[in-house]
């Protein structure tokens, strides 16, 4: 049996609004193993952004342990889980996030940039990444020239570049029509089959849950895991 | 790596054209201003400076101490008794006993108010004024006792409708005199301005027996500082009053610069008064950055920028502002500094060489770079604490 590569347990995050608290995760558990497919499935307001950014080290948990890689990133400083975050997890996120003012090849190149070693050639790592994802074309295009299909490529791209365990995507085809939405999907599910990345789909859409491939689909209610489906 | 910031850094900057550029206008102005106000005064110490260095070393003016420039009408304050106080000093080679009043010039019927001055020309004299460049450019000096004038280079030229030339008719306080002389320019519009003839002759056109100043010649070998010293104890013994200075050109000089001194650090403050307003205008930028990039902040985050990367990104935008404000700031002052100089020369006044150095240059735009930088350090302070999971959910 795989590792896990991220435990989580018992985590509880809460919010303060004013002076109500609201508890966002009460007491998730869930564990995911190294080259797994999970989905990570909830209506909104079922605490599953919440819990994206807690597995994504965006944000630590009010309570309880998460593990990555066998390290409990609770008790981490911002920087060090600004260095997991860049080293091990590449995030693609629904409304892409790209940094306008810079091109598709210079925003693959930034997680290298940001990344504490020195990475030597990161135009040349960029570019063949871009062609990997089918966007030799148009590198030198900034984000607002491109479509969104391309734009995801480009997100996709950069969550590549330091060459992550982890591919955490929030809605990846959320804000694209279905015909894009699947070439996105094809190429994510590529990058899980061939290059055995452990793939995280976060959505609310069920439809994922039928997906070809899928080792395990989480159903989050109310800040907790309701249901869990592991599939053979 | 940092390179690499910087790149990011420069984008922010040119994809903001018009507001990075009013920005830099602050600092623009700021160093601009100071710049310029710098290279002119110190233009102007050296212009100073090098006027008296033409009076040479060894030579003491004794002068009252209440104010008595050109035109004023103050008394004169020095009689013969204080020459030959003078004169008894063993270290002391020549006396130069010297008046000065304004006086009514009459020439072809013109009338014309200036200045005239009333110094000795007799042959040690006349050696004296050789030596610290008071020249004669056309004719001879005028000779004492005798009814003849010496016109300053400017006087000649514009005192009059028509030119005075050697051999003119003048009349001075309507008493006829001759054009014997025409000065070569000196280069202080004071001198070049006026009239000058022998002091015995001077005392009847300016009805006036005492000297408004005195100028002495030290013998050779005498530390000049040292006999000024002892002229004004002997004369202040003899006049019983403390009301004159007897100072060489390098003390005068060094009064003259103190008081340069501090009109120079009044007007560099109000100068840098401006560069403040240029800081916040940076800081104010730089603030609204952030808020306007707090996503991109985030997005950076959440791909691996630590807080020191993301506050680096944003100082090197500061600074850059601040470096683009400083040279092109710097280059405006310099233009403006030769634009006083141009403007001091066409009027005469003072030739003026602006004094533009590389240390100003270089200390100009780091100084406007450290600015840009400093402004720069709350607003990327902010930007490098912001949590990612906030500035990801921000639109």
């Amino acid at each position: 049996m795989a590792k896990a590569i991220i435990d989580v347990k018992d985590v509880w995050k809460i919010y303060t609004m004013g002076s109500v608290e609201v508890p966002a995760l009460r007491g998730l558990t869930l564990t995911i193993k190294q080259g797994d497919f999970a989905v990570i499935m909830g209506p909104s307001g079922s605490g599953k952004s919440t819990a994206m950014n807690c597995v994504g080290c965006l944000d630590i948990p009010t309570k309880g342990t998460v593990h990555l890689d066998g390290k409990n990133i609770a008790k981490m400083s911002e920087s060090k889980l600004a260095q997991i975050r860049g080293e091990k997890i590449g995030f693609v996120f629904q409304t892409f996030n790209l940094i306008p003012t810079l091109t598709a090849i210079e925003n693959v190149t930034l997680p290298m940039i940001f990344k504490e070693a020195f990475v030597s050639d990161k135009r040349g790592k960029a570019k063949k990444i871009l062609i990997s994802v089918g966007l030799g074309e148009r590198m030198h295009h900034r984000p607002g020239e491109l479509s969104g299909g391309e734009r995801q490529r480009v997100a996709i791209a950069r969550a590549l570049a330091n060459d992550p365990d982890i591919i955490l995507a929030d809605e990846p085809t959320g804000n694209l029509d279905s015909k894009m939405g699947q070439q996105i999907m094809d190429l994510l599910l590529d990058l899980h089959s061939k290059h055995k990345k452990t793939l995280i789909i976060v959505t609310h859409d069920p439809r994922f849950a039928k997906l070809k491939g899928v080792d395990c689909v989480f159903w989050l209610k109310d800040g907790k895991i309701d249901k869990e489906e592991e599939i053979k | 790596m940092l390179q690499d910031y910087l790149r990011i850094a420069l984008r922010n900057i040119t994809h903001r054209k018009l507001r990075s550029w009013l920005t830099a206008i602050g600092i623009i102005i700021g160093v601009a201003s100071v710049v310029a106000l710098i290279s002119v005064s110190m233009g102007m110490q050296d212009a100073i400076e090098e006027q008296f260095e033409q009076m040479g070393t060894d030579t003491i003016t004794i002068t009252p101490t209440s104010f008595t420039g050109p035109g004023s009408t103050a008394e004169a304050p020095f009689d013969d008794g204080d020459v030959r106080v003078i004169e008894r000093i063993p270290e002391i080679s020549h006396v130069l006993p010297m008046m000065y009043g304004t006086a009514k010039f009459t020439f072809h019927n013109e009338d014309s108010y200036s200045y005239l001055m009333g110094v000795p020309l007799d042959k040690e004299s006349n050696q004296v004024w050789d030596d610290i460049g008071w020249d004669i450019l056309e004719g001879r000096f005028p000779e004492e006792g005798k009814k003849e004038v010496g016109i300053g280079y400017l006087a000649a030229k514009d005192m009059f409708d028509d030119e005075l030339r050697v051999k003119n008719t003048l009349y001075v306080n309507d008493v006829k005199f001759k054009v014997v002389g025409i000065a070569r320019e000196v280069g202080n519009s004071q001198d070049d301005t006026a009239i000058y003839m022998g002091v015995d002759v001077a005392k009847d056109i300016l009805e006036q027996e005492d000297y408004n100043m005195i100028m002495v010649k030290v013998k050779p070998g005498n530390d000049p500082e040292l006999v000024a010293d002892k002229v004004q104890r002997k004369l202040e013994k003899y006049r019983n009053a403390e009301d004159f200075n007897a100072l060489t050109p390098a003390e005068i000089l060094e009064q003259v610069n103190d008081i340069l001194g501090i009109i120079q650090l009044v007007l560099v403050g109000i100068a840098a008064i401006s560069l403040l307003v240029g800081a916040i205008g940076i800081m104010n930028t730089m603030y609204t950055s952030v808020l306007e990039r707090t996503k991109e902040i985030g997005i950076m985050k959440a791909i691996g920028a630590s807080n020191h990367a993301v506050m680096l990104i944003f100082l090197a935008e500061a600074g850059i502002l601040g470096l683009v404000g400083g040279a092109v700031g710097t280059l405006l002052g310099m233009i403006m500094g030769k634009g006083v100089e141009l403007a001091a020369g066409s009027s005469g006044f003072i030739p003026l060489k602006v004094a533009i150095s590389w240390p100003l240059i270089c200390g100009a735009i780091s100084f406007a770079f450290l600015i840009g930088a400093l402004s720069g350090t709350l607003p990327a302070l902010g930007a490098a604490k912001l949590k990612p999971v906030d500035a990801l959910r921000h639109e």
